[in-house]
């Protein structure tokens, strides 16, 4: 499903190039679960932006689905994005001034899928999350806790190929995040490719693949047998 | 879509109440003024417009040979012979106004009304709605009377009882009413209550046939497609046949409202410009003040956008979305500047002398009222728009650009314009209501205080000296005279004077007035040689001139010399002090006083002492009863026909106030959303330097500096804007005063008082905020 070669970012100032992915290669396999481990500052959010192509590349290779999007502008990535990634932040990210069920319609609004569809739909994944009888409610009356399960209904709600994670669990306790992480898994089990960046080995754990970076190169690359 | 942005629109409004307060009350101040300006500026360029020979309708004015325009007076002779020997010429009409109002009885009803003499071609010319009677021949039959609506009202309860009955004109002569007309529109400087024939005038006055006097105007309709500037040439010596050295032009009827000061090409259109400007400026403050609130405003909602981003947005969805929340706030906004305008209409027209009236606006005006204030939505919108569209989602996400200073130079800069209109307009408006003040309290030359105009009705006129001697037994009364006119405002010129040692080409034009004994003393003009005029004879006529008239005679001693005004010989006996007789804006003209005259004499001055002046009007119209019965009494306070000739100024300062005042204040409402926004950006600095000791006074004026920066920048290029454009205003006038410097000192503190206010509110609550708080929400 992706498969990345040499990819190459910097960020550079009027004194300083900051190297943030130097040369990385790795491929991702549909149906696959990976995690992407490192210290602060080796360059996982970074990549995982490039892989959602909400931020571009300064070199390599970048294949989706069997397409180089690498030279792709931006209205192109929207497209691609809209209709293939779903995203699951550390921060939630949900419209303050949207209710649950708005945030979540949100996704399906930018595809173009008509009313009466979305409405399905999205009751639909709320059903799944097990948060319908919070659909009419605000973000900031929800828990840590559903507010990231609004936010992974929203990221699936379009049935897309792959799942960006951020540090999904980062700002929940544990038996939440565990509960986030069952959730991830289950949709893993359903046929939904997901990546995660994460800090925690706990979460690393539920994935099929660990891919561990430093300073923006790739040191390890594990298969997790147990899972 | 469209449901989801006005869904989280509505939500954001009730989300930040205080900031969506500032922009809604911003931009309705603003298109309140705007709209107000606008429907101003409408009106005033319809006026005179809805003639339905508009394009062929001409004012005639005349001009020395490729000189100066002198004006719109015309001979009366001029209109029978353009007819006779135009052929371009379809219809002309000549016209005359009643200079005073006439009074007319019907049994027991007396009312003075206001009127013209018309001839013929007039009512075929103009757009009237013809209620009763024939407009071609209304006027052809002599002792005939066109009147309104509202006359044939006053006089007869309705128009078709009026129409051939007959009215006591000026207690002396029978009419017989051959039509009833109604204005066919509000907007029109052609507003009599009644035509009379201009033939029958000029039986009545034999001067009129004189090709010199130029005391009648002209009006003709040309043949459709007529080259104006052709017929002009072909016209060019038509009157040298009439030994009148003067060339005939026209002006379309259509501009002689806007541009009826002919001399200098202008009038009532620099008023409309300079409306136009002010209107536009204010529209742009609020545009400002809004595009600054909402950016600062959005940047509240980046993560909204990123999210948006995130799920597929395209960067010109989202310009769509906040281009259209913008739109929306100024719709909004001129429901309520609508609603406000309901309330000021009122008071608006008083001021600006309009009849204006909402209900009875013209669809197209409606329709560009919409387009204003959707352009204003969409220029409004465009800078948080683009700016907000344009940020990278993964930079919204980091928080960078909470911190980013890169796009906060257009804000400043948005800033410093505001208040550098602000400026302009705070010092424009002290310059120009000192200069009223000082036109208004001038030393004029002559004592308009205390000074009372007293018309003299027909029989009046014959028993003046009745009335002079019973004025003059009312306690109070100083003295009283009569004159042919108020001598303020429209003159006519001539060069028919002769004096000795005139040269044969001294063209010069003197005005003329014909005054009374005891003239001098009632004016409370200044002798500077000779005496008073003391003899109403006919036979022994005195002379008084003033200074600019001995210069132009260049008289060393006028006093006992021969002069002769429009073939009238007498002798000078005096020579008075300069005094005014027009607005400030003009020069004093070469002016001649003489004693007797036509029996035109028609206003009595009576001065009387300070206080004295109910029981003095009291006693007078009494007398006036006696005297004069058939007349209702009629009179006018000199000095406030003074103030009239100054109105245009007074309507300026007074709108000019009120737009100056709402600028500064939009200005500041626009600076508070911003210092709040900027108190919230600087949280944590603020928190972190409380933590290291910072005091309230220190982070309070943080925050301040930067904006009074900008304050003063505003004032440094406002100032010499203002400078500029006042010097060039007052330079307008013959009379007026130095360029006060004391205004800019007072502006600026005013400014900068005001926005201090303003700022340090918001930066004291930021620095009282505990930082405990504040750092933890970071």
């Amino acid at each position: 499903m992706i498969k990345i070669e040499k990819l190459e970012k910097y960020f550079t100032t009027e004194e300083y190039k900051t190297i943030a992915l130097n040369k990385i290669s790795f491929e991702v396999k549909e149906g696959e679960f990976v995690s992407i481990m490192g210290p602060s500052g080796s360059g996982k959010s970074t990549l995982l932006n490039i892989l959602g192509m909400l931020d571009d590349a300064n070199g390599g290779s970048f294949i989706f689905n069997d397409q180089e999007v690498i030279k792709y502008n931006e209205r192109k990535r929207a497209s691609l994005r809209k209709h293939n990634i779903g995203f699951v932040f550390q921060s939630f990210n949900l419209i303050d001034q949207l209710t649950v069920f708005e945030n979540v319609e949100l996704a399906l609004i930018y595809t173009g899928i008509k009313k009466s569809e979305r409405k399905e739909k999205v009751n639909e994944v709320l059903k799944r999350m097990q948060i319908m009888h919070r659909r009419n409610h605000f973000p900031q009356q929800l828990s840590g806790g559903q507010q990231q399960r609004v936010a992974i209904a929203r990221a699936v709600v379009n049935n897309p190929k792959l799942i960006l994670a951020d540090e999904p669990t980062g700002n929940l306790d544990s038996k939440t995040g565990n509960e986030v992480m069952d959730l991830l898994t289950e949709l893993n089990n359903q046929g939904s490719t997901i990546v995660m960046v994460t800090h925690s080995e706990h979460d690393a754990k539920y994935s099929n693949r660990i891919i561990r970076m430093l300073d923006g190169e790739k040191v390890t690359e594990n298969m997790l047998v147990n899972h | 879509m469209i449901q989801n942005y006005i869904t989280i629109a509505w939500r954001n409004i009730k989300a930040d109440k205080v900031l969506s307060f500032l922009n809604i009350l911003g931009l309705t101040s603003g298109l309140f003024c705007f709209l107000l300006i606008y429907l101003w500026i409408a009106s005033e360029n319809s006026m005179n417009k809805y003639h339905a020979n508009i394009d062929q309708l001409h004012s005639i004015y005349l001009t020395s040979s490729d000189g100066p325009a002198f004006g719109y007076g015309t001979s009366s002779l001029l209109y029978k012979e353009l007819k006779i020997k135009v052929p371009e010429i379809e219809k002309v009409t000549a016209m005359s106004n009643n200079s005073k109002k006439s009074t007319f009885s019907n049994g027991s009803t007396v009312l003075k009304q206001n009127g013209k003499f018309v001839s013929e071609d007039f009512f075929e010319m103009f757009s009237f709605n013809i209620l009763e009677g024939n407009a071609s021949k209304a006027l052809n039959a002599p002792n005939q009377i066109a009147i309104s609506k509202q006359m044939a009202e006053l006089f007869f309860g309705n128009s078709k009882s009026a129409i051939g009955q007959t009215l006591t004109y000026e207690n002396s002569k029978e009419l017989k009413i051959s039509m009833v007309f109604e204005m066919s529109s509000e907007n029109s400087t052609e507003k009599s209550d009644y035509y009379l024939s201009f033939a029958s005038l000029f039986a009545e006055n034999p001067w009129m046939s004189e090709w010199k006097n130029l005391g009648a105007y002209t009006f003709v309709q040309l043949a459709k497609g007529t080259d104006v500037v052709q017929l002009e040439q072909k016209l060019k010596s038509f009157l040298i046949d009439y030994d009148l050295g003067l060339e005939i032009r026209f002006q379309p009827y259509a501009d002689s409202y806007l541009y009826a000061d002919i001399v200098k090409g202008e009038g009532k259109i620099l008023y409309v410009r300079l409306f136009g400007i002010i209107a536009f400026l204010i529209m742009l403050i609020a545009s400002i003040n809004f595009m600054n609130l909402a950016s600062a405003g959005y940047m509240k909602r980046a993560k909204e956008i990123g999210v948006r981003k995130v799920l597929g947005a395209g960067k010109s969805s989202l310009i769509a979305q906040f281009l259209g929340e913008a739109t929306l706030l100024s719709l909004a906004s001129l429901f309520f500047a609508l609603i406000l305008i309901v309330f000021a209409l009122p008071v608006f027209n008083q001021i600006t002398d309009k009849n204006i009236d909402l209900l009875n606006l013209p669809a197209s005006i409606w329709i560009m009222v919409l387009v204003i204030t959707i352009f204003t939505g969409i220029l409004s919108g465009s800078y948080p728009a683009f700016l907000l569209s344009s940020f990278k989602v993964t930079d919204i996400f980091k928080k960078k650009i909470e911190t980013s200073s890169s796009t906060s130079w257009i804000r400043k800069a948005l800033v410093v314009f505001q208040f550098t209109i602000s400026v302009v307009f705070i010092s424009s408006m002290i310059i120009i209501s000192k200069q009223i003040d000082f036109v208004q309290h001038k030393d004029i030359g002559f004592d308009r205080e205390n000074l009372l105009a007293v018309t003299l009705s027909k029989d009046l006129q014959n028993n003046y000296d009745a009335f002079k001697s019973g004025a003059i037994q009312i306690p109070g009364v100083t003295s009283v005279t009569k004159t042919s006119h108020i001598p303020l405002g429209d003159y006519g010129t001539s060069p028919e004077v002769i004096w000795n040692n005139k040269t044969a080409d001294d063209d010069a034009l003197f005005t003329g007035m014909v005054a009374s004994v005891d003239f001098v003393s009632t004016y409370g003009v200044e002798l500077l040689m000779g005496r008073e005029l003391i003899h109403n004879n006919p036979g022994n006529i005195e002379y008084l001139i003033n200074e600019t008239a001995m210069n132009k005679m260049k008289m060393e001693n006028p006093i006992g010399q021969p002069l002769s005004f429009w073939g009238n010989s007498g002798t000078i006996v005096g020579v008075v002090k300069n005094f005014h007789f027009g607005s400030l804006k003009e020069s004093i003209f070469p002016m001649i006083i003489r004693s007797e005259g036509y029996s035109e004499f028609n206003i009595a001055f009576v001065k009387y002492n300070q206080g004295s002046e109910k029981q003095t009007l009291a006693a007078l119209e009494s007398l006036h009863t006696n005297l004069n019965p058939a007349f209702p009494f009629e009179y006018r306070f000199v000095d406030q026909e003074y103030n009239k000739l100054h109105k245009s100024e007074s309507m300026f300062f007074k709108l000019s106030t009120f737009f100056s005042i709402l600028a500064i204040l939009i200005s500041c409402l626009g600076l508070f959303g911003l210092v709040i926004f900027t108190a919230e950006q600087k949280t944590k600095e603020i928190g972190i330097r409380k933590v290291l000791g910072a005091s309230v006074y220190t982070i309070t004026s943080l925050i301040t500096r930067d904006f009074l920066k900008l304050i003063l920048i505003g004032v440094a290029i406002g100032t010499p804007i203002s400078w500029y454009f006042m010097s060039k205003w007052l330079a307008d006038y013959e009379y007026r005063i130095d360029m006060p410097l004391w205004v800019f000192g007072l502006t600026a503190i005013l400014v900068i008082g005001i926005s201090l206010l303003t700022v340090s509110f918001e930066s004291i609550k930021a620095a009282i905020a505990n930082p405990i708080k504040s750092l933890r929400s970071e």
